[in-house]
């Protein structure tokens, strides 16, 4: 595995931060894990996944709530111990959802000032602020317990998910056998289309983080091509980075404690 | 004592009878229909905002509303202020009969406003022929023109398909553009664009207008449409306010009695024109004012309920199919855009899962 870029800033072993999330945060955590003593910061991780937080969210009557107990322990854990640094990194598979897979009904949108970014032909049109409220309406909900941090602390940051895959068989090579059959048949979307739903993702999740004065940090610019997509070789699957793409991510992380110490200081 | 006409009448041409005496829920002013809807019909709303209620229990009720501008079924949950479903298509409120006819103009290609589109201080561009569609208008020019070819397209599938269509008049008050009388449904600068002294002209249109343009639309669709019927009512909920010069009461009661002469009139004309009372059911003296809100001018739940128990004791062969879903719902993209929704959050979880056993 490379070590982070050259630039990344020396941070101190006596810095630590609280990683939160799903499995996008359990890539970072691997590239912690592979740093071992090249790694900026000690790294503490709160898995959603984890068997105590099952189900973490669920939505009933049309109200999502977070499992109490993984809020508790957010709280918990922010309150008893000495993070520099709070990052989340929950859901960031709606994009993925709506077009990794050609839905039976075809749809594409228009993204305001993108008008280089084509239009499916033949493709119903599904208003952009539809497809904003789509994803707005999802990431307030399942971000919740980066609110919950955010009233906590100050040094709170969102990680942005990375940006889709343009090798469409990438999306056939990890989908479970019982469904690839029809998936193969529905057709994949252009990669523009899927690269249009990250960019509607991330503007409604940048939305909600400015809101709530978080920061959201975005995908590495060295792991993303010329078009927007994240690079072959900083990908683990169509929907998640590999482990050099989660030292990348730690090391944005790390520029951005000493970014904080330094206007501390 | 000699005979007269009044001795053998029944019930219902007694206000005695009729009106006062009932139970305020039981006065059923309907007394026959013209033609009888079926489970199957396609029927389509239009009109002011009183006719989305009948859309709605229409679905409710089991029958076939007609909604030929469907959200797409993967933003359902996020589509509520995007007017999908509110009526047949995304045409918002149609308060007037010009409007309705300027509306199947314009679709058809036969009439192009002057006014295209607005565009907003805050970046967004907005129709002037449906201004409130969605909650902040479109997010460019290319979306505008876009979501109005689609529109347009919805409504012609609409003309060219329902068996029945249910239309309310709200207005005889409109404000018109001076280049070509398009008819906006709100005055400029209420929902959106600028007014113009010089441009936007009130009108008040009298009953041989009203007759005049319902005829034409029932006539247009009709030409496209021959074994079509209609079910007209007058919406009983009060102006908000008027651009005459005198009392909102007074302008109410002016508008309400034009619509109700020329609905009368164009019902007449024809046995698959048919008017549906429901404004007499709202707004006669056995309700007591009771079928309004506190504000005097929405109907309330026991009014709506009281309106189309009537249309469906009278319109239907009373076949209430409670747990019926909604035909044009349960289509088979649909049906099939939901299942795909449902499989790819359960990949998408696969992988996510994938992801995570990978560090066990």
């Amino acid at each position: 595995m490379p070590v982070p870029g050259k630039s990344a800033p020396r941070v101190g072993k006596e810095k630590s931060v609280l990683l939160v999330g799903s499995s996008h945060a359990e890539v970072l955590a691997r590239s912690q894990v592979s740093l071992g003593s090249q790694s900026l910061f000690r790294l503490k991780t709160i898995l959603l996944h984890a068997p105590r937080y099952v189900p973490w969210g669920t939505w009933q009557d049309g109200e999502y709530s977070v499992n109490p107990l993984l809020m508790a322990d957010i709280a918990r854990t922010i309150r008893t111990k000495k993070f520099s640094h709070v990052t989340m990194m929950i859901g960031g598979s709606t994009h993925f959802e709506l077009g990794a897979v050609n839905s039976p009904r075809k749809f594409d949108f228009l993204i305001p000032g993108r008008e280089d970014l084509p239009f499916t032909p033949g493709a119903e049109l599904i208003p952009y602020d539809l497809v904003r409220q789509l994803f707005l309406r999802e990431e307030k909900n399942i971000l919740k317990p980066l609110f919950r941090a955010r009233e906590l602390t100050n040094a709170v940051s969102c990680l942005c998910a990375p940006p889709p895959v343009a090798d469409a068989a990438k999306i056939f090579e990890h989908m479970p056998d019982e469904h690839r059959d029809s998936a193969r048949s529905l057709g994949v979307p252009p990669p523009v289309f899927r690269y249009k739903l990250w960019l509607a993702y991330t503007s409604a999740v940048r939305e909600i983080c400015q809101s709530a004065r978080i920061e959201l940090i975005d995908p590495p610019p060295q792991s993303i091509d010329e078009n927007g997509f994240l690079k072959d070789e900083f990908s683990y699957d169509t929907l998640h980075g590999n482990a050099r793409y989660g030292a990348a991510v730690l090391a944005q992380i790390g520029a951005r404690i000493a970014a904080e110490g330094a206007s501390a200081a | 004592m000699s005979e007269h006409p009044y001795k053998s009448m029944p019930d219902y041409a007694f206000w005695s009878r009729g009106v006062a005496r009932p139970p305020a829920g039981e006065v059923d002013p309907v007394v026959s229909a013209k033609f009888k809807i079926t489970r199957n019909d396609r029927v389509a709303t239009a009109g002011s905002c009183f006719a989305q209620h009948i859309g709605r229990e229409l679905r409710r009720a089991g029958f076939n509303y007609y909604i030929a501008e469907k959200v797409h079924p993967a933003f359902e949950e996020a589509a509520e202020g995007f007017n999908y479903g509110t009526f047949t298509a995304r045409f918002g409120n149609i308060y007037t009969a010009r409007q309705l006819l300027q509306l199947l103009m314009r679709v058809y290609g036969l009439f192009e406003p002057a006014d295209k589109i607005w565009e907003e201080r805050d970046g967004g561009f907005k129709d002037p022929f449906r201004p409130s569609i969605q909650p902040r208008g479109f997010s460019s020019m290319a979306e505008f023109y876009a979501d109005r070819a689609q529109h347009y397209a919805a409504v012609r599938l609409a003309v060219e398909n329902l068996n029945v269509l249910a239309f309310t008049l709200g207005l005889t008050e409109a404000w018109i553009d001076s280049a070509d009388g398009a008819v906006y449904p709100l005055c400029p600068g209420v929902a959106g664009g600028t007014y113009d002294a010089g441009r936007h002209i009130p009108v008040n249109f009298g009953v041989t207008e009203v007759v005049e343009d319902l005829t034409a639309a029932i006539a247009f669709i009709k030409e496209r449409n021959p074994a079509a019927r209609f079910i007209v009512t007058v919406s009983p909920v009060p102006l908000i306010a008027t651009s005459q010069p005198r009392s909102v009461l007074v302008s109410t009661a002016y508008s309400k009695a034009v619509l109700r002469v020329a609905a009368e009139q164009v019902c007449a004309s024809s046995p698959d024109i048919a008017y549906f009372p429901a404004y007499e059911v709202i707004t006669g003296n056995h309700a007591r004012g009771s079928y309004f809100a506190d504000d005097l001018r929405s109907v309330s739940e026991a009014g709506v309920a009281h309106v189309m128990r009537l249309f469906f004791r009278h319109y239907t062969d009373g076949e209430i199919a409670q747990s019926r879903v909604d035909s044009e719902d349960s289509s088979d993209a649909d049906s099939a855009a939901r299942e795909h929704m449902r499989a790819m959050s359960k990949i998408a979880e696969a992988i996510c899962d994938e992801e995570a056993l990978e560090s066990i």
